[in-house]
């Protein structure tokens, strides 16, 4: 079947499969200007303004219930994304996600020094921008934004960290 | 006279053939711009995405101008 097959329709496989300089030419620059197109489209989507990201409201604590220079940690914004609200010592709150960018360690809060501090590898990050001090840590921490509604403490959103 | 075009012949393969490596190295650095924005794209920090694809599109040009130079060149066999 398959000889007959064969007389029937014969193929030159040698000149079939045969690829010449032009056509191996032709099909590396279309593969160049996928690639091309491709880090067009990455660098379209980097610029795309994300810097703010919004989501349903949840309220944290009372006000009156966190004293300065404290912290108490919360989820947002789903269950088991650990987050941390400071009020500093000046009476001013702040939020940032909990976890560590370098291991993903949950941070604390250091009341002498006024900042983040990490344990499993010394990293610390800003209190004011969640920027880091110090350490291995590669990124900033992301900073929960959170509002004062009737002397209660809402995240509203996460704001993506900066890498300047 | 016969000798002469044979050296024609062989000069345009070797410019071929330098071509061929040439466009080979311009498309290896395409691919590596390629993954290094894609990976630092994903890894929240974008900021050589514009001069990637910039590079990429010159490297895209280049390409496509050897191609047109391999054409006239496989046109004079």
């Amino acid at each position: 079947m398959s000889q007959e097959l064969r007389r029937s329709f014969p193929v030159d496989w040698a000149d079939d499969q045969f690829v010449s300089r032009r056509e191996f030419f032709k099909f590396i620059t279309l593969a160049s200007g996928g690639f091309a197109v491709g880090s067009i489209a990455l660098a379209a989507l980097s610029k795309r303004p994300r810097e703010e990201i919004f989501f349903e409201p949840l309220c944290i604590a009372q006000t009156s219930s966190i004293k300065p220079g404290s912290a108490i940690g919360f989820e947002f914004p789903r269950p088991n994304d650990l987050c941390i609200l400071v009020r500093k010592s000046d009476g001013t709150f702040v939020a940032f996600a909990r976890r560590c960018t370098h291991l993903s360690c949950p941070v604390n809060y250091e009341h002498e020094r006024e900042r983040l501090f990490c344990p499993c590898h010394n990293g610390a990050f800003s209190l004011d921008d969640g920027r880091v001090l110090q350490g291995p840590p590669p990124h900033p921490l992301p900073q929960v934004l959170i509002e004062i509604r009737d002397g209660e403490v809402w995240a509203t959103g996460v704001k993506k960290a900066s890498h300047a | 006279m016969k000798s002469e075009r044979k050296l024609e012949r062989a000069q345009r393969a070797t410019v071929i053939s330098a071509l061929l490596l040439f466009i080979l190295i311009l498309f290896l650095l395409q691919l590596w711009l390629f993954v290094s924005s894609l990976e630092k794209a994903l890894s929240g920090n974008p900021d050589i995405g514009v001069a990637a694809a910039i590079t990429s599109v010159v490297v895209l040009f280049v390409n496509v101008w050897m191609l047109k130079g391999v054409f006239t060149l496989s046109r004079e066999d």
